[in-house]
């Protein structure tokens, strides 16, 4: 059985626009940075691995097992985080982690502790009054504090600060080398990508137009490789 | 991966324990979020009934505080109103998102929902109970019988309000009622009907008959609003 994440000729057809076809492997322990202008199919893609949305054609499997549209039960080990993380603007913190706790057969409160002491979350907090940076750890947190096994996040560091980014890059750096998830991270940002990850898939228009390792790529080279390949 | 899945989710979807959990977490969720807002609402109907029973000439009705041409659009409002604070908030904040990343099926989402507003419809009935004299009127049967046709207009709100998006999912609900209230002002016109269900409005039978339909007409709607939100990709269900 194939370890890890398997795409396989996968198109996504939404109004007038078309993914694909794209192909990837991604083994756990390793992230894969996604790279692409608004409206490259980086969202289409990652909800297409994540199974929230119907593909027209090709697979997607993880260790062997189809993710299918509405196999909630793959959810458990794949989690799926948003650019700005859908969360109930009533609820405080701490309501909010133990909705979500109430809902993962594999919830571990005290990895979800550390990670609140971690990141400095307050949890008497309303979601509401949180900056953006703080929903995205928020959302991150929800996200690994249970036995995740694929990470999916989609512009997480869009529009939060340098410190709140580079504690984000920390974070994904330290799951996928220690704890060996399987992380894909779309981005507009070159440093993220060369900060937190070890691939990159560059997409454009819906096609991919590069894949392979960074190699200890630095940023101005990948910037440089991405406007090579009609990067905007 | 376009095709369904060759399991039947209903099947393998509140098998176990954990199932029932995360259930209970979800309408939990929605009642701390909800409460409020259905408690304003019971109050302010106290207000509005208080208000009308001293505007209004008394009735000829012995007890009755109030007349059915009140209390039958306000319990459809609170139907309408709860059902659209469950879907639509979720929809317009796109919290939707959120619990299809989780690991929940959509029928836990939609049966989520709906025992959320059972919870919501009997706070609302307790409340009526011991603010209003409606026990004075109203046998337990004709209780039971009057709650359940109120669920059951709240499914079919809940799946006119799944099954569509944008202004259509607000509207559908409200065009329901107006079916409804069509069809029960007809029905009234029809004096031989009315007088026969007046007649027998305290024969057990009757309400057996009522009960049966209210099932099977809230099963239906519960089946094809799950149908629906399955049947729709995250990005569609947020609209």
């Amino acid at each position: 059985m194939p370890a890890g994440l398997a795409v396989d000729s996968l198109v996504r057809r939404r109004g007038g626009f078309v993914l694909g076809p794209v192909s990837l492997r991604l083994e756990p322990g390793r992230a894969l940075g996604l790279l692409g202008a608004n409206g490259a199919g980086k969202t289409t893609l990652l909800t297409g691995i994540a199974g929230q949305g119907r593909l027209n054609e090709g697979t997607v499997t993880w260790n062997g097992r189809p993710v299918q549209r509405g196999d909630w039960r793959l959810r458990e080990p794949i989690a799926f985080v948003r650019d700005v993380p859908a969360l109930y603007g009533e609820l405080t913190v701490r309501q909010t982690l133990s909705f979500v706790g109430g809902i993962y057969r594999t919830w571990q409160p005290a990895r979800a502790a550390t990670m609140l002491d971690l990141l400095r979350l307050d949890t008497a907090q309303r979601v509401n009054t949180l900056s953006r940076g703080m929903r995205a750890k928020l959302g991150l947190l929800l996200a690994i504090s249970h036995s995740v096994e694929m990470l999916l996040l989609d512009e997480v560091t869009a529009g939060v600060d340098a410190d709140t980014r580079a504690e984000i890059q920390r974070l994904i750096r330290t799951l996928t080398r220690e704890r060996g998830v399987a992380t894909v991270l779309s981005s507009h940002i070159f440093e993220d990508v060369e900060h937190a990850c070890d691939d990159v898939l560059m997409l454009r228009a819906g096609l991919p137009v590069f894949q392979g390792p960074l190699d200890g790529a630095r940023t101005a080279s990948l910037r440089d490789l991405y406007f090579s390949y009609g990067g905007q | 991966m376009a095709r369904g899945r060759p399991r039947c989710e209903i099947c393998t979807s509140l098998t176990g324990a954990s199932d029932v959990r995360q259930l209970i977490a979800l309408v939990r969720k929605d009642w701390m979020l909800h409460w409020r807002s259905v408690a304003a609402f019971c109050v302010g109907f106290i207000a509005l009934a208080h208000a009308l029973t001293w505007l209004l000439p008394p009735l000829p009705q012995p007890g009755l505080a109030l007349p059915p041409v009140v209390t039958v659009p306000v319990a459809l409002s609170f139907v309408l109103t709860c059902v659209t604070w469950l879907v639509e908030r979720e929809r317009s904040r796109e919290t939707f998102a959120l619990l299809r990343a989780l690991p929940v099926s959509d029928l836990q989402i939609v049966g989520s929902k709906y025992l959320a507003y059972v919870l919501m419809q009997l706070a609302g009935l307790a409340f009526v109970l011991v603010t209003t004299p409606v026990g004075a009127y109203l046998s337990p049967m004709q209780v039971v019988t009057t709650f359940m046709g109120i669920l059951t207009f709240a499914s079919l709100c809940l799946a006119a309000q799944l099954s569509f998006t944008h202004r259509k999912a607000g509207v559908a609900p409200v065009i329901l009622l107006l079916v409804v209230a069509v069809g029960a002002a007809r029905l009234g016109q029809s004096h031989a009907i009315v007088s026969q269900l007046v007649s027998r409005w305290r024969q057990p039978w009757l309400h057996a008959s009522l009960w049966a339909v209210c099932v099977t007409v809230t099963a239906g709607c519960l089946i094809a609003a799950y149908l629906r939100v399955r049947s729709q990709d995250t990005e569609d269900l947020i609209g």
